[in-house]
């Protein structure tokens, strides 16, 4: 491809963030025309995010550091470009739908980029017309960012970087809060913007959804460009490579197909819930004041030493029903039981653990060790008993069996996201708890932090302790699940045993079959 | 790539129409900075709820009605409390009475400032620092401080969600048994959070070209009002009394 036709160069570009000791990109030279999705995986920290800064301009923008080589936009040097000349050309879509927000209004929202253009009026009113119209977010103009669900808000971020006529769309793992539904919409948005010439560069650890999609895939490892397929050519290559190299399934069939090579638990090999007791939920009901119902009639089990699924889409109810099952809510009627003993909200605080979506809220000691001692206390504390003696000796153990003891003395604001959500896990398994319920934990890991996140699981399922999963990814929930429950509309269904035979339903409960529009 | 909408799709001049605040930030900053002269001179009760009274009403006019009665429940909250401490005479009250006092006093400044952040848009913000001359970089951090408050908010409730789960925060006596503690670890998580969101929110202001210094637009008609010059004047001339009354005074 010659260098006038492509719209995004790298030429044997490195970087090394300030005090950083290693470089995070090292030597890479890399293409990217107009009209091609060019996808970028690996493990975490393998340099796929500051890959992606280094085309957004936030490299030197907003990260200084060592610098060598080029990049080009454009053809031109990212250097010579001004500020809002590099928003007209590259926009980006990031992680965390909630914080890139900087306006609390969609339209507000889609015009800021062109207002630093100094775009007019009249030009902003009609472009946000027609981005709205191409991307299908139209019913989504008059409202408020706070009412959007995530994958409402990453369309709009979508949206707003076409309303600036970007031609180049970086996404740094836009689907890691989705449900499956979403993701597809966002898939069906970047087809369109691919349609119309744009070059689309999508970092990402969930890969099937980008299987129709990508024409290209660029594996990277410790800062380098560890190979560049087509497609087709890297869905060719055997999964147990991929699997090695820390790569999730490409594609919707290699997903099935991967689920299906595997060993599954059998319904034989895990005691049935209601023989073991456990954390039980009665004809659950919850309305929030001057709002919709949210939890309405709501019963499930999740017997000790099992690992229960829950799934549905976003707003269905999920999250609401782990804070009721753990006591940060009150439910207006019915009841939660533990071994058959109905237990007050106030009582199932300390009985049965949430372990919350964003690690960082429950992170609040000054070193590791700290943490895991004060959990295990707090825990003992709560449940009556006294703080045990030999708190040490069990934190040592269990960082032993999870593999996170050089972590010890390390601050909790100095890890990565990974090791966050271990440590956090970690805290609820000293906890004492009797039941737990995990929301999301395997948001924004790669194919080993899943892995390592189902072993955690195990363990907490041997310990006896009845265990709840909220999640969307599929390949996780096969991994750890006995049952899975679906929510919708606050509702739950009734309980769907995981293995090979009811792959489909399972699917179906996780939105596959979905085809939504907005 | 075909244009417009569908039939009944709300259109973005309509939105427009709508969204036109009936404060413009540039009064609002400048009532800001008002209030906080008239604060500085004007201690005397008559002074304070006069200025309490201007920030309520640019909250009313703003259309935040709950917001404004919420403000005024809390000042007189604090005024009744003040009041009955005075009653009580007590030498080991002097402090919380202070801190209540001071509070009273600068609670205008907080009524109008938050008035400012719940109705001021990001671009708004922008192209108003933008043309007080202001440079790019402080324009990209008060951008994003312009939405901090009701991050912060939720940040901080969810914080405190996960100390009740823990039993760190389970009852007023341990919280007062252990207050430097009880701080430290709501601390620990708030700073990390508030750094992450921080650094995302500068990040998606800057990758949008944030730190421009070409001259920007506003989607929303910038345009003083009658209510607008209303505000300033009646603060202006509220502060021209104070420093009357300074004068006479000495």
């Amino acid at each position: 491809m010659s260098a006038a036709a492509a719209s995004v160069e790298l030429e044997r570009f490195s970087f090394r963030y300030q005090g950083a000791e290693a470089p995070a990109l090292r030597d890479v030279s890399l293409r990217f025309s107009p009209g091609e999705c060019v996808v970028l995986c690996g493990r975490s920290g393998c340099g796929k995010t500051t890959l992606t800064r280094a085309v957004n301009g936030l490299i030197p923008l907003a990260y200084r550091g060592e610098r060598s080589g080029q990049v080009r936009i454009g053809g031109k040097p990212l250097e010579e470009h001004s500020s809002s000349e590099l928003a007209a050309r590259v926009g980006s879509v990031f992680q965390n739908p909630r914080s890139q927000f900087v306006n609390s209004e969609v339209v507000a929202e889609l015009a800021f980029a062109c207002e630093n253009q100094g775009t007019s009026r009249d030009e902003m009113v009609s472009r946000i017309h027609d981005a709205a119209s191409d991307l299908g977010i139209c019913p989504l103009l008059g409202r408020r960012a706070q009412e959007l669900s995530g994958g409402q808000r990453q369309l709009v971020m979508l949206a707003a970087a076409h309303v600036a006529q970007a031609d180049v769309y970086v996404l740094d793992e836009p689907t890691a809060a989705l449900d499956i539904p979403s993701m597809r919409l966002l898939a069906r948005a970047l087809a369109r913007l691919k349609a119309a010439g744009k070059t689309l560069i999508v970092s990402e650890h969930r890969l099937w959804w980008l299987r129709g999609l990508a024409d290209r895939v660029i594996r990277m490892e410790d800062g380098l460009v560890a190979g560049s397929w087509g497609a087709d050519e890297f869905a060719r290559i055997p999964r147990e490579t991929r699997a090695c190299w820390g790569l999730r399934a490409f594609g919707e069939d290699d997903l099935t197909a991967q689920l299906r090579q595997r060993g599954w638990r059998t319904p034989e090999a895990s005691p049935s819930p209601r023989e073991d007791g456990g954390l039980e939920a009665r004809g659950l009901a919850l309305r929030f004041q001057g709002g919709a119902q949210v939890l309405a009639d709501v019963g499930l089990q999740m017997g000790r030493g099992h690992i229960l699924g829950i799934v549905g889409r976003n707003g269905s109810g999920k999250t609401t029903l782990a804070r009721c099952l753990c006591g940060l809510e009150r439910e207006q009627e019915g009841q939660v039981l533990l071994d058959g003993r109905p237990l007050s909200p106030r009582m199932r605080l300390g009985r049965s653990y949430l372990v919350m979506q964003e690690p960082g809220y429950q992170l609040f000691e000054d070193s590791v060790m700290a943490e895991l001692v004060q959990a295990r206390m707090q825990g003992q504390a709560l449940a009556g008993g006294h703080a045990p003696n030999e708190a040490d000796d069990d934190v040592q153990r269990l960082m032993g069996a999870l593999g996170i003891g050089p972590l010890a003395k390390r601050h909790p604001l100095s890890l990565s996201g990974g090791q966050r959500q271990r440590v956090s896990v970690a805290a609820g398994m000293l906890f004492s708890s009797e039941a737990m319920v995990l929301d999301e934990p395997t948001s924004g890991l790669d194919a080993d932090g899943m892995r390592r996140m189902a072993s955690q699981l195990e363990m907490i399922r041997a310990s006896g302790k009845s265990v709840a999963v909220i999640s969307h990814d599929l390949e996780f929930l096969s991994l750890v699940c006995d049952e899975v429950v679906r929510m919708s509309a606050g509702r739950a269904g009734p309980p769907l045993a995981v293995c090979s035979s009811t792959l489909p339903q399972l699917r179906e409960a996780l939105g596959f079959q979905s085809h939504e529009s907005l | 790539m075909a244009a417009g909408g569908t039939e009944g799709d709300i259109t973005v001049r309509e939105l427009c129409a709508r969204g036109t605040r009936s404060l413009d930030p540039r009064a609002q900053l400048l009532a800001v900075t008002l209030l906080n002269l008239e604060v500085a001179l004007g201690p005397d009760p008559w002074h304070q709820a006069s200025a309490m009274a201007l920030a309520v009403a640019a909250t009313l006019f703003a259309g935040r009605g709950r917001a404004a009665i919420t403000w005024v429940l809390l000042y007189l909250g604090f005024y009744l409390a003040v009041r009955a401490i005075a009653q009580l005479d007590l030498l080991m009250m002097a402090g919380p009475a202070s801190t209540l006092i001071m509070f009273l006093r600068v609670m205008p400044v907080f009524v109008l400032a938050s008035n400012l952040i719940a109705t001021t848009r990001t671009g708004e913000l922008a192209q108003v620092l933008q043309s007080l001359g202001a440079p790019p970089r402080l324009i990209v951090a008060l951008c994003v401080a312009l939405r901090f408050p009701p991050t912060l908010a939720h940040e901080s409730r969810s914080i405190a969600e996960a100390m009740r789960i823990r039993g760190i925060l389970g009852t007023p006596a341990s919280v007062l048994g252990h207050p430097v503690r009880s701080v430290e670890r709501f601390m620990v998580p708030l700073i990390g959070r508030v750094g992450t969101i921080a650094d995302e929110l500068g990040n998606a202001v800057v990758a949008r070209g944030g730190e421009t210094s070409e001259r920007r637009s506003s989607l929303f008609l910038l345009q003083w009002r009658g209510a607008d010059a209303l505000l300033c004047v009646a603060l202006l001339l509220l502060v021209a009394h104070s420093v009357l009354a300074q004068g006479s005074m000495s």
